[in-house]
């Protein structure tokens, strides 16, 4: 019977592996350079420890490529749970809007919006309840932190 | 030494409402993630100025005790830990939170964080000289093998892979290295971008990695709707609470300790605890990071005792042992008192206030905790689609408030999707944490001792030859050792043979 073919690409820690060992090589070539730059002995110098720690993390990024390509020869599958990837990038796309427009628009305002399109994203689909819940929230908290408590509001 | 005259603050009722007033404070302040009691106590300096030194001592005592304790409180229901030392009171708290069993975990939290939190004071009490003189003894090395013993300890702590726990505490050992360096005054790893030069701040990274990914995990299930949120209403007897008791006394001894070296802090002392408490623990409750009970208890002890022994060289040393203590230290400053190994003997009268209202603190802890926080603990009822757009906007401010910079808030966005990818792919998010509060500390302190050993004729043995450094270092390389999969998988060989 013909052997099924191992692909180690799909294991999640020989990727990891890979984009940790990159990181790492990143790192020290960053922290080599300045260093010479620099021109200080070692004992002083900023780079001292991010060197240590990138060669620990390609070190790292060896051992976990070792249990990856293990897990791999014993046949282990990790069963990942579904996830909903268009409601995270929403969500996330809602938020970063949130944050370059609070600037320009003050927090009442871009919060009021933003709560709104969160809790329409989330589901919720009774106005009133929307309409009520986002302005009560965003004015509970601006009288706590900003009036009560003096907290600076973005 | 001066229990008669401790106990006349318990009568004097003006002392006493102080303390109540600091510890309501406290416990709001606390709960809420972003507002931290450092932010609390400095905002107390300025009102307490004119007051006299034994009223700003008892508000600014309880609101340091009930602080440090309800922090936990956002660590069990959202996820959020209010402080970086109830980032361990995440791991076992959220999972029974989400079994319905928060009250539950809340009682737990406020009778181990009230029994911590009398140990350190009496500690403090009784041993304050003592143990100054031993945490004195502690050089940049064994400030540095003390946070690596914490980080290498953490890694044994995550569920899935001792490798995959290192990357993640190298990674925030990383990120804490950017900004301005702490001995040179240049940029490191800023990339030219300017707001990067004051480095990251823990608040921004310990909301988004706990709070803002929380809620990106919860939203990616496609069932989340569906999921309806429970509170049992379970009746726990004292007996089964206290039967953790004995071990307790052994993680508030580790919390005093760790609090009484000035820079480690309560995030240092329950990452230990915790790590002592799954290799002392044979048989817990449920296996620790799913809800164990004796997860809470080493966590809440530790951090609480820590309150003590951060105190311990303020006093005596005026070393302040925490950023808290560094600011309690500045309201002695104003009022005229000087801290020092004369403090106790020539300031009795000051000291027995310190004690007493920490005392007081403990009460209220008990009382407050007991009364008030099991009613906040129905916020996890509130059904999900409108609970987390909430929480979004409390990370927002958390995020905001600790340096009032926007770019804070970008910050713990990126933070939040980091740690979401983290969880998705089992990468425990608590290491890094630790590692971004820590790495500052270790970066100075190694290049410290690096530098300081160079200039001694043996450098291995200046730097390393010290008795304390010794024993750090050995506890470091065991638990590295421990850990390596081979070791472990012979380990636990061995023991299931002994089983048979």
């Amino acid at each position: 019977m013909k052997e099924k073919k191992k692909c180690y690409w799909n294991n999640q820690d020989v990727k990891g592996s890979i984009l940790f060992f990159c990181i790492g090589l990143f790192i020290l070539a960053y922290s080599l350079i300045n260093h010479y730059e620099v021109n200080g002995p070692w004992k002083m110098s900023p780079y001292l420890f991010p060197t240590l720690i990138s060669i620990i993390l390609i070190t790292l990024s060896f051992t976990l490529l070792f249990e990856g390509v293990k897990a791999v020869d014993r046949g282990e599958v990790k069963e990942k749970p579904k996830t909903h990837w268009k409601r995270v990038f929403m969500y996330i796309g809602i938020t970063l809007l949130y944050y370059f427009i609070m600037p320009h628009l003050g927090f009442i305002i871009t919060n009021i919006v933003m709560l709104i399109a969160l809790f329409l994203l989330l589901g919720l689909r009774v106005w009133w309840k929307i309409a009520i819940l986002s302005v009560s929230t965003t004015i509970i908290i601006y009288y706590l932190f900003h009036v009560l408590l003096y907290v600076m509001l973005p | 030494m001066g229990l008669f005259g401790i106990f006349s603050y318990f009568l004097n009722i003006r002392f006493v409402l102080l303390v109540f007033a600091g510890s309501l404070a406290g416990l709001f302040v606390g709960s809420i993630p972003g507002l931290s009691v450092t932010m609390a106590t400095a905002l107390l300096v300025s009102i307490t100025y004119t007051w006299s030194t034994g009223d700003a001592l008892a508000t600014v005592m309880g609101l340091y005790v009930v602080g440090v304790f309800s922090g936990a409180l956002s660590a069990i229901l959202i996820n959020i830990p209010g402080a970086p030392s109830s980032v361990v009171t995440t791991f076992d708290g959220y999972p029974l939170s989400k079994k319905g069993e928060a009250g539950k975990a809340l009682k737990y939290v406020t009778i181990y964080s009230f029994i911590g939190s009398v140990f350190g004071l009496v500690m403090l009490w009784l041993l304050g000289k003592p143990i100054s003189m031993i945490a004195l003894k502690f050089q940049p090395m064994d400030y540095f093998l003390l946070a690596l013993f914490g980080l290498t300890a953490v890694g044994s702590l995550t569920s899935d892979g001792f490798s995959k726990g290192l990357i993640s505490a190298m990674l925030g050992l990383l990120l804490s290295m950017i900004g301005l360096d702490s001995v040179l005054g240049t940029p490191r790893m800023t990339f030219g971008v300017r707001n990067l030069q004051s480095g990251i701040s823990i608040v921004p990274a310990l909301v988004g990695l706990f709070g803002f990914a929380e809620v990106l995990t919860v939203i990616s299930k496609p069932d989340m709707n569906a999921e309806k949120a429970e509170l049992k209403n379970s009746v726990v007897k004292v007996r089964d609470i206290l039967k953790h008791f004995g071990h307790s006394l052994y993680y508030c001894t580790i919390g005093t300790l760790v609090g009484a070296l000035p820079g480690a802090g309560g995030p240092v002392a329950s990452f230990l605890a915790y790590s002592e408490a799954k290799r002392i623990v044979k048989n817990p409750s449920v296996p620790f990071g799913e809800g164990a009970f004796e997860g809470l208890v080493a966590s809440e002890s530790a951090n609480n005792a820590c309150i003590g022994g951060a105190m311990i060289p303020m006093l005596t040393l005026a070393i302040p042992g925490d950023a808290v203590t560094a600011i309690i230290l500045s309201v002695f400053y104003v009022h005229g008192l000087q801290p020092g190994p004369m403090f106790i003997v020539m300031q009795p009268d000051m000291f027995q206030a310190i004690i007493a209202g920490g005392f007081l603190g403990c009460i209220f802890l008990l009382i407050l905790g007991l009364v008030v926080a099991p009613k906040i603990s129905k916020v996890i009822l509130v059904p999900k689609n409108i609970l987390l757009p909430i929480v979004t906007v409390l990370c927002v401010i958390g995020a905001f408030a600790c340096n009032n910079r926007i770019f804070d808030v970008f910050l713990m966005f990126c933070f939040g999707v980091v740690g979401f990818f983290m969880k998705k792919y089992d990468y425990s998010v608590a290491p890094m944490t630790l590692a971004i509060v820590l790495g500052g500390m270790m970066d100075s302190n190694f290049r410290r001792a690096v530098s300081l050993a160079s200039t001694e004729n043996n450098f291995v043995v200046a730097l390393i030859g010290r008795p304390i450094t010794i024993v750090l270092l050995i506890l470091t390389i065991v638990t590295l050792i421990m850990n390596i999969p081979v070791v472990e998988k012979s380990l636990m060989a061995k023991k299931n043979k002994r089983k048979i």
